[in-house]
């Protein structure tokens, strides 16, 4: 599913952010991107949902060869893949629905199957009778759940979290991890970057470990 | 159906014509009912633009209703021709039918002496006094009528070529002054419309902008979850074709509030010199010039706009 060939990333002023990485992450996989802050978690995903790019190396991502899609076809390679972030990054204008319904309304989705995914979607993350709220009259686990549902309403086979636990207590980062869990068990595959290392250790998933942009062995 | 791109993803699903139209339909009131966010912004936006098309257009109308005053007065200006002293009425006659086959002239009227006279006595209030005249002083006389638009200065110098002719009057040289005059106007309204123009596109230009950065954290989102420039853009442009239209009509209705405010002051002005003036307000098709150039300025305005200030937003 994703596949990196010695990879490095080298931002504008110098910073090398990964250097030289390896690995692979079969389909139907749930793995755990691990280290410490800046150790290169968040530019690993971004170089996935090519919101960077590589400066060596390859990454593969479905088959596709990242570096071949154009910037005018990035939109499309993005939609096949569902995104959760700590900040959760909902529209504060909108409501929950609307919120969920996005990836579907960019990409140009029948209406009546629209709300019928919005809502199997909000019911699977358990906030079916907020609908109609907006972002900022729910809790913090709850604003978390809406951004889970909106990175899972289009049916993506890969879905990505950075510190999707983050900002919340031990009992709703479970619940939160137990969600993931059903979803990689319908064939979702999963990568988590996390520094929870608690929570990893009771999972017993796979682990990836960044070392100041290295690889290395958990 | 679906377009695979070269990279082997599938870029565009096959949208139908009923959904392409829905989603223009939504962007399009979504932009309109924005402006209800901030009224007092807009609203002033609105009527900068709204005086930026309404200048040119105050001038168009100008001119525009001065030229047709014009045609008025140049369908009632002859051209006198008086004959030379002792000239008999058959070579008059002669001269007559030869100025009537010229090009520039429809019409020509001939006045025996005593017939202009007559109208002399008639018109002059002279009446009594001029029958104490031992003999008539007025010559027999042509008046000519030139068709409208014709060089009369060219058409003067043919007459006055003739030989029996003596004199040529006429009374409406500051007519084509004027002509020449307007012609200037109308030049300056030109470069005022483009400049004006060029204003509008700049005033939605920074309109738009600031929208985009008031809007920067929702375009990030929106292109994370995969939607494209198009997407992020089609309200925007939207946003500008609302101001350029609202604008435009804004302009129509300021432009005719003018010419009726104008109508009394310029009757008064008329009376004084026996003509009909009057502003012609804009008819139905320059509306509809005034509010398709309306629109296109907005949407440039929108679209240079965004052009350059989204693609700079990414995620991340």
């Amino acid at each position: 599913m994703i596949q990196f060939d010695s990879v490095s990333k080298r931002y504008p002023g110098g910073y090398e952010a990964l250097k030289n990485v390896s690995f692979q992450l079969p389909q139907g996989e749930m793995c755990f991107l691990t280290g410490h802050s800046g150790a290169g978690k968040s530019t690993l995903l971004k170089l996935i949902m090519l919101m960077e790019r590589a400066t060596q190396g390859q990454v593969i991502c479905q088959g596709v060869n990242l570096a071949r899609i154009s910037k005018k076809h990035i939109p499309y390679h993005r939609r096949r893949i569902g995104v959760v972030f700590q900040n959760h990054s909902l529209l504060n204008d909108r409501t929950v629905f609307d919120n969920v319904a996005l990836p579907l309304l960019v990409s140009g989705a029948p209406y009546q199957e629209t709300g019928r995914r919005v809502r199997a979607a909000l019911d699977k993350v358990g906030l079916l009778t907020k609908e109609k709220k907006l972002p900022v009259q729910l809790s913090g686990g709850e604003q978390q759940r809406v951004g889970i549902a909106r990175a899972v309403v289009h049916k993506p086979d890969l879905l990505l979290a950075d510190e999707p636990t983050g900002n919340l207590d031990p009992e709703l980062s479970a619940d939160i991890m137990k969600l993931f869990a059903d979803f990689n068990a319908v064939g979702v595959t999963m990568l988590i970057a996390t520094h929870d290392v608690d929570l990893i250790r009771r999972m017993g998933r796979a682990e990836i470990k960044l070392d100041s942009g290295r690889l290395a062995v958990p | 159906m679906v377009k695979i791109s070269p990279t082997g993803i599938p870029v565009r699903a096959n949208r139908s014509v009923k959904r392409w139209l829905s989603d223009h339909l939504d962007a399009c009131l979504d932009s309109l009912g924005r402006f209800v966010l901030s009224p007092l912004q807009t609203l002033i936006t609105l009527l900068v633009i709204a005086v930026a098309l309404c200048l040119p257009s105050m001038l168009y109308m100008l001119v525009k209703s001065v030229e047709s005053g014009m045609v008025n007065i140049q369908q009632s200006a002859d051209v006198s021709v008086y004959f030379s002293p002792g000239i008999d009425e058959e070579t008059s006659l002669q001269v007559q039918s030869k100025i009537l086959s010229l090009e520039s002239v429809s019409a020509a009227r001939f006045l025996s002496p005593d017939r202009a006279l007559q109208e002399f006595k008639e018109f002059s209030g002279l009446g009594e006094a001029l029958t104490e005249l031992s003999e008539n002083p007025l010559p027999a006389t042509l008046l000519v009528t030139p068709d409208v638009d014709q060089d009369i200065d060219a058409l003067i110098r043919t007459i006055e070529s003739f030989e029996a002719v003596d004199q040529v009057q006429f009374d409406f040289i500051w007519l084509q002054r004027l002509r020449a005059l307007l012609e200037v106007v109308d030049q300056i309204a030109l470069v005022l419309a483009a400049l004006l123009g060029t204003g509008v596109i700049l005033i939605l230009g920074n309109t738009i902008r600031l929208e985009i950065e008031s809007r920067r954290e929702e375009v990030a989102v929106v292109k994370l979850v995969g939607g494209t420039n198009a997407f992020v853009q089609r309200p925007l442009l939207y946003t500008g074709v609302w101001f350029g239209l609202l604008g435009a009509l804004i302009a129509w209705f300021l432009t005719n509030l003018f010419a009726w405010a104008m109508s009394k002051p310029l009757d008064s002005l008329g009376q004084l010199y026996l003509r009909d003036l009057s502003l012609v307000g804009l008819d139905s098709l320059e509306l509809l010039v005034l509010l398709v150039l309306g629109i296109f300025l907005g949407w440039l305005g929108a679209w240079i706009a965004a052009a350059r200030h989204l693609s700079a937003i990414e995620p991340g």
